[in-house]
């Protein structure tokens, strides 16, 4: 399109665009600041707050815990997500719509009802407040989401490859394997991604499952913030900004990646 | 070597082939000849595997496959966008049926480029499927069709991505390996003319069933059906009257008066509807009168006359609304002005009566 | 190509890959669910006591209006923010709009408490904007913009636009543009052209983003309890005090199937409006 966009519309949308980044990057420069006053702009620069952060042996035990709970969460994801999505995508047995819609379900229902349901069943079974109870609830939390980026992956691909395959004789297991998972490597590594970042900053499930062995970080900032908002959650915060950072910006090289192949 | 009986694939009710039989001599080229939608890649995915039967048998070399799952069916297949593995080089694409059989690296390494040698891709054999241009692609998936020695090879339409010079320098490359391997390739396209070229036998297919087969010489100049006549080639139809016999040809009257002799191949009785059919290279225009008795004539109007490659087509109003089509080389700036009356001529050996 | 014929015959039991998915659905998602349907009619024995005790709660009803009240004036508020956002990046070049949807996208992925923590420190008291808008012009905003249903609202439309503007900005880039040079041809001015193509056309995305918007509010947690105030609690919070303050399991699963109701409820209330509208 070589019109011009009217500038009424470039104007707003661009404070839409403000509004939407600032909160992200405003934490950032605080984080630096060398006092326990929260001012902007701060008045000096240090890495004390970090310094704190690291120092801390309840952040770093809460960091841990949520990396552990999010590769746990990942790993089981991706391992389920994508055959299910193969199977979704190559399917023609009907009832795929039904399977389709159950591995949906997750998203749609809301994520308080979801936990407390995880709360009250883990109760009963005898593994509330572990750190497998937290990975196995956001797993399913996640799970959606691996299978519609896969999903998308696998549109990209042309059946006959796979039909290919069978004729000459390999038996679908092994053109599973070796025909169909190599060239989605670029959405399965960012769908893996996505999980761990997903469950990295998951409140909900987090907060109705956690005890004093399984805390992670999200419910330690969650705590935090209700009761006294530390300057330390400056320096948190960046760090996790960072981290989304990463992971967006690795994702969309894979994808790019994938188009260009 | 495959034997088809009584195929019929029905997909939610609709019948894509119907009650499809047909045998495959061992080392002939069969192509199946038809168009879209004729049913014709149905049947070739139904004697992969790929379709399950509703109906039938499938026998290949005397064993019944109609229950074996497509990857123990050991045949080769071609496809029409290659389907070329891209996460693999031209060596591993190759070698992909090998390695599934479990075959030793060094037996892997010598089938690979005798094969590759084959259809003269020899040094390529370390790049990627997108390094190579489409004709390059195809000889890469004939590779990998050949190097397991399949006992049948199956093609759905191999060269219809590629465009018309590289068609039919591919044409004769494929032909070539037929010669040289002497494997049974069975062979989907709806271009008559590579049908024509390439086969040893050609089987025409329309609406889920096989119309004809036979060499390509005889469906051309022998053709069975009006669907044959037109599909192959360019066929003149005219609607006549059977009459009598007499020796070797047939009398049919059209438009009550003129007469037509010609080959019949049914039964007739005096009084059947037959087309009387006729190629358009075999008309002559002529002003006076024929030199031979034999000739059927029919006299007409120029409705147009333009070259067309090489040769020179002539439309001619016949009657009130019959057009005959007449083809000669181009040999001469020949103009025929419009509504020029003229008197067309051709030999009833020439001349098939066609029933159905 | 005969792509569609072929993929539909060609399964041979793929339906077996989903197998270990449906196996983790089926056990730490449905009988979890299917647990909190029972406990919600469950005391020391089968007994609608807890729905009774929700539905008389005149607490129930203020947070479930509150509630109401919120997803809607969110859902709104993210619509309206959503469009003309959508409709910027629609009339950008590819590159550049690959560019923006990063900027986009980058709220989506920042944690809620990251993104929770940054409006306190924006909108508190002492906070950033306050601090300029005193330094720079003297204005004292008495109003409180955080702890305060301005907190809720802010901290829940920003969360919300990003998921307005993909259907929108899907369905504008799907709009031929055949119409567009057609109409433009015939006469028409930008403004006429927006109202009386572009929108129309846009309808049932405008819709499917309120839905998606609807439903993701109706059970937040995180944003009312970090950034209202003590009158901007929503149902999601309800449960949480039911679970871990009352300890009245039961009542917190009433609450939870009824919040499900009520979100099913809304579904099928604005799709029945978006399907009249289209008669």
């Amino acid at each position: 399109m070589s019109e011009t966009i009217s500038w009424p519309l470039k104007i707003t949308a661009c404070l839409v665009l403000f509004f939407l980044v600032v909160p992200s990057f405003v934490v950032v420069p605080m984080s630096f600041s060398d006092s326990r006053e929260m001012m902007f702009p701060p008045r000096g620069f240090s890495l004390m707050l970090y310094r704190e952060y690291f120092a801390g042996p309840e952040w770093i035990a809460a960091t841990l815990e949520s990396t552990v709970v999010a590769a746990g969460a990942m790993i089981l994801s991706v391992v389920a997500g994508v055959p299910a999505a193969y199977a979704i995508v190559r399917s023609r047995f009907p009832g795929i719509h039904l399977v389709r819609a159950m591995v949906m379900m997750p998203m749609l229902v809301p994520t308080v009802v979801s936990a407390l349901g995880l709360y009250l069943y883990f109760a009963r079974v005898g593994i509330s407040g572990t750190t497998s109870a937290i990975i196995l609830g956001h797993a399913i939390h996640n799970l959606p989401f691996v299978v519609l980026v896969v999903i998308a992956g696998m549109r990209q691909m042309n059946v006959n490859i796979e039909i290919a395959a069978q004729v000459l004789g390999a038996s679908r297991m092994r053109t599973f394997f070796s025909v169909v998972l190599p060239p989605l490597m670029p959405s399965i590594v960012a769908a893996a991604l996505f999980s761990f970042l997903l469950s990295f900053d998951e409140v909900v499930i987090a907060w109705f499952l956690t005890s004093p062995r399984a805390l992670t970080l999200p419910i330690k900032m969650y705590s935090s913030i209700q009761w006294e908002v530390s300057p330390v959650l400056a320096a948190i915060s960046t760090l996790l900004t960072l981290l989304s950072l990463v992971v967006c910006v690795v994702s969309l090289l894979l994808r790019k990646g994938e188009i260009s192949t | 070597m495959v034997s088809v009986q009584g195929a019929t694939v029905t997909y939610a009710a609709t019948p894509a082939l119907k009650d499809v039989s047909i045998d495959v001599a061992k080392g002939e080229f069969l192509t199946l000849l038809g168009p879209s939608g004729s049913g014709k890649t149905t049947l070739l995915n139904a004697i992969a595997g790929i379709v399950p039967l509703t109906q039938g048998l499938i026998l290949i070399d005397g064993t019944d496959v109609t229950h074996v799952p497509l990857n123990l069916r050991g045949l080769g297949m071609v496809f029409q966008n290659y389907a070329l593995m891209p996460h693999l080089t031209v060596f591993e694409n190759v070698a992909f049926p090998l390695r599934v059989r479990g075959l030793p690296s060094a037996t892997i390494r010598q089938k690979v480029s005798k094969a590759l040698d084959l259809v003269r891709l020899t040094g390529l054999d370390q790049r990627r499927p997108r390094q190579l241009s489409g004709g390059q692609q195809q000889r890469v998936s004939l590779a990998r069709a050949i190097v397991y020695e399949p006992k049948v090879i199956l093609m759905d339409e191999p060269l219809g991505a590629l465009d018309k010079q590289l068609r039919e320098e591919m044409q004769v490359e494929i032909r070539h390996l037929h010669v040289v391997l002497g494997t049974t390739i069975i062979y989907v396209t709806h271009d008559q003319e590579e049908a024509l070229s390439m086969s040893t036998n050609i089987a025409l297919v329309s609406e889920g069933v096989i119309h004809e087969s036979g060499a390509p010489h005889d469906i051309y100049f022998k053709p069975r059906s009006r669907f044959a006549a037109s599909f192959v080639g360019t066929s003149n139809l005219l609607s006549g009257t059977y009459e009598k016999s007499e020796g070797k040809w047939a009398t049919v009257s059209v438009n009550g008066n003129a007469r037509i002799r010609g080959v019949a191949h049914d039964k007739l009785s005096p009084g059947d509807p037959v087309s009387i059919m006729f190629r358009p290279e075999a008309v002559e225009i002529t002003q006076g009168t024929p030199l031979s008795q034999d000739l059927n004539v029919i006299d007409g109007d120029v409705f147009d006359h333009f070259l067309q490659g090489a040769t020179w087509k002539t439309i001619v109003a016949v009657g009130d609304a019959d057009r005959v089509i007449v083809q000669r080389l181009a040999q001469s700036t020949s103009q025929v002005p419009r509504n020029t009356k003229v008197r067309l001529a051709w030999h009833p050996d020439n001349t098939h009566l066609l029933t159905r | 190509m005969k792509l569609s014929a072929l993929s539909r015959s060609f399964d041979g039991g793929r339906t077996w890959f989903a197998a270990p998915a449906a196996i983790l659905i089926a056990a730490v998602f449905v009988i979890p669910l299917a647990t909190v349907v029972l406990q919600s009619f469950f005391r020391t024995r089968l007994t609608l006591d807890g729905y009774q005790l929700i539905l008389s709660s005149t607490l129930f009803w203020r947070v479930l209006s509150t509630t109401l009240e919120i997803t809607i004036q969110a859902t709104i508020l993210s619509v309206l923010l959503g469009y003309p956002l959508a409709l910027f990046l629609s009339q950008l070049s590819q590159r550049r709009r690959a560019l923006v949807l990063i900027l986009v996208l980058l709220p989506f992925w920042t944690s809620i408490l990251v993104k929770s923590f940054a409006f306190i420190v924006l909108l508190g008291e002492q906070g950033v904007l306050k601090t300029l808008l005193r330094s720079l012009f003297g204005i004292e905003l008495g109003v409180p913009l955080v702890f305060s249903r301005v907190g809720v609202m802010v901290g829940m439309v920003h969360f919300l636009v990003p998921f307005t503007v993909f259907p929108i900005l899907n369905n504008l880039l799907n709009q031929p543009p055949e119409l567009r040079r057609a109409a433009l041809v015939m006469g028409a001015k930008r403004w006429q052209l927006f109202f009386k193509v572009t929108l129309p056309l846009s309808l049932p995305a405008v819709a499917a983003a309120a839905i998606m918007s609807a439903v993701l509010s109706i059970g937040v947690f995180v944003t009312p309890a970090l950034l209202g105030g003590r009158r901007d609690t929503m149902v999601a919070n309800l449960i949480d005090y039911y679970t871990r303050e009352v300890l009245d399991w039961n009542a917190a699963a009433a609450l939870s199937i009824l919040l499900l109701l009520v979100a099913g409820g809304l579904i099928w209330a604005v799709s029945r409006i978006d399907r009249s509208s289209r008669m």
